[in-house]
């Protein structure tokens, strides 16, 4: 129980997907613009994330390696990926519509959002032991990704109506904010 | 049934580009194989010297060492042992070998394989850190602040790749009085 | 178009990094040593010319409705034999930019010019298009990497240039460091383009 704690801590303050790994920046700088689409993007995150992550440890496990085909999991992951992302989609569509008008084009770039098909990899190198360290680091990370996200949404809102110099504008300053937060997260070094 | 053919033009396409990257794979294994043993030999080289040629032992029990090398010259007189160890690291397995002298102290460690993170656990690839473990028979711990004699200082922002490391060294300091037995 | 005008376009008009504002997680990933961000850069080129040229070769036989998957696997191929080839040949690389090398499947510009250019083009300038953003992207890489290198460890392709009075700050080489640097050196390219 503990090490699942630990899993989940490390992944989420310790190895922070965006701050520490530089997993999942793309959307975290297009998304991070309002705190309210911040969290409906985390939430989609954690959850298309989790499932990811659920359903590549039983290919990996039950397909590539018993058929000796490892060497296909970049190709195998990434279909995975979008078939999931595509049914997401068609789900957020009829249960939610606001949630999904406000995600706009974000929604399919989950798919290529690194940060998605990266924990996949890193479940595959470090975590592919038991399929709840699997689950729980991909929870931790989608959890990271959130507060990151919606921590940085926090700050750009802040700064919206500053003095910024005109050639700061827009990604400039979000990326030097963006950078700060980073620094505070280097402070959870060496928690675990 | 519009979804037919727009689908079968995808199951094609998956198709021939497994085939292909079948074929790709099946090239590229034998020249991988050979980079390994290549780079194998290298370190066995750095770490023994004068190594002309070796023996290698696998191990199935024992914790964290999956090998040993024996290295001879070209005499067929003992040089020294290795150890292969691997540790878990931040991204993946840090594979490391040890090299010992006859009396079973560390003449040097090298790197094999790591996938770290580049610019914070790729320092424990550099000398700079590598070269401290010379002359070492005791097992070590990673602290922030090394104080005694066995504690080695965490790399910044890479404390899982440090202790991967030491992880291994420990290892192989464990079993290497038994290796040099049995051998 | 002719192939001097899409190298052009890729480096300078519409650069993938710094007028795009694509591809930045491998940007501040690898850009800790000027060699990885030159390294990452023809790695992405080559998966960005060859998908480019067969999304191209096959854009009359591929339905709308399954293009984006189709590219996908293409782009995926491309990327599983980099792995390969760099694997083989170049494992010094493969390791220092491990993670990113698959991650180069999800860059977004390699999905981006498959979508709006080879699609919709011919053989040749796809060709030119995917060579013409992969240089534009290898020169931000490269710089990005160059100014972090510089300022962290006072070296460039690890030869040490700066003299040892010169402070080293280290927290270019990390995490913070990668978000700082390029979001001066962005402030800097809009700076350079603002109307006169």
């Amino acid at each position: 129980m503990t090490e699942l704690f630990l899993i989940f801590m490390g992944a989420v303050f310790v190895n922070n997907l965006i701050l520490t790994q530089f997993l999942g920046v793309c959307p975290f700088m297009g998304v991070s613009r309002k705190v309210e689409t911040s969290v409906g993007m985390g939430a989609a995150v954690i959850f298309v994330m989790t499932l990811a992550a659920a359903a590549s440890f039983v290919i990996l496990n039950l397909v590539l390696i018993p058929l000796d085909i490892v060497y296909l999991y970049n190709l195998a992951f990434i279909m995975l990926i979008a078939s999931l992302v595509q049914f997401v989609e068609i789900y957020l569509k009829k249960a939610s519509p606001s949630l999904y008008q406000s995600l706009g084009v974000f929604l399919p770039l989950i798919t290529t959002n690194c940060a998605i098909l990266g924990v996949v990899i890193i479940n595959m190198d470090r975590f592919n032991d038991s399929f709840i360290s699997a689950i729980v680091h991909a929870i931790g990370g989608g959890v990271g990704f959130a507060i990151a996200i919606v921590l940085l949404a926090s700050i750009r809102e802040k700064i919206e109506h500053n003095n910024i110099p005109a050639p700061f504008k827009g990604m400039p300053i979000s990326l030097i904010a963006a950078g700060i937060l980073a620094i505070a997260f280097m402070g959870f070094a060496g928690l675990i | 049934m519009h979804m037919v053919k727009p689908g079968l033009t995808l199951l094609l396409l998956i198709a021939v580009t497994t085939l292909l990257l079948g074929f790709v794979y099946d090239i590229t294994r034998e020249p991988i194989r050979i980079q390994q043993e290549l780079r194998q030999q290298a370190i066995i080289a750095e770490l023994i010297h004068g190594t002309y040629e070796f023996d290698e032992i696998f191990f199935e029990n024992v914790p964290n060492v999956t090998s040993g090398i024996v290295g001879y010259n070209a005499a067929g007189d003992r040089l020294g042992f290795a150890l292969a160890a691997t540790a878990p690291g931040y991204a993946a397995a840090v594979d490391i070998m040890v090299g010992f002298n006859l009396d079973g102290v560390i003449t040097g460690v090298s790197i094999v394989n790591h996938r770290e993170t580049p610019g914070l656990g790729t320092a424990i690839a550099t000398p700079a850190f590598l070269n401290q473990f010379a002359g070492r028979t005791e097992a070590m711990t990673v602290t922030r602040m090394p104080s005694g004699p066995n504690e080695i200082a965490a790399l910044t922002s890479a404390t899982i790749s440090t202790d991967a490391v030491i992880n291994g060294i420990n290892a192989a300091l464990a079993y290497i009085t038994t290796f040099i037995e049995e051998n | 178009m002719n192939p001097f005008k899409l190298l052009k376009r890729g480096v300078v008009d519409e650069n993938p990094l710094f007028i795009q504002l694509l591809s930045l997680c491998p940007t501040l990933a690898v850009t800790t040593q000027a060699m990885n961000g030159l390294g990452m850069g023809i790695s992405t080129t080559f998966v960005l010319a060859g998908s480019n040229v067969v999304v191209s070769l096959i854009r009359k036989f591929v339905p709308s409705t399954v293009r984006i998957p189709c590219f996908i696997v293409i782009i995926a191929t491309f990327v599983t034999l980099l792995e390969f080839l760099l694997a083989a040949f170049l494992p010094d690389l493969n390791n220092a930019l491990g993670i990113f090398i698959p991650l180069i499947v999800v860059n977004c510009i390699v999905l981006a010019r498959a979508e709006s250019f080879a699609s919709k083009n011919s053989v040749i300038p796809s060709f030119f298009d995917g060579i013409g953003m992969g240089l534009g992207l290898t020169v931000g890489l490269t710089l990005l990497g160059m100014v972090r290198e510089l300022l962290g460890v006072g070296e460039l392709f690890g030869i040490t240039i700066l003299p040892d009075f010169f402070p080293r700050t280290i927290i270019m080489i990390l995490a913070p460091g990668a978000f700082i640097a390029l979001g001066f050196m962005i402030a800097l390219v809009n700076h350079m383009r603002r109307p006169q």
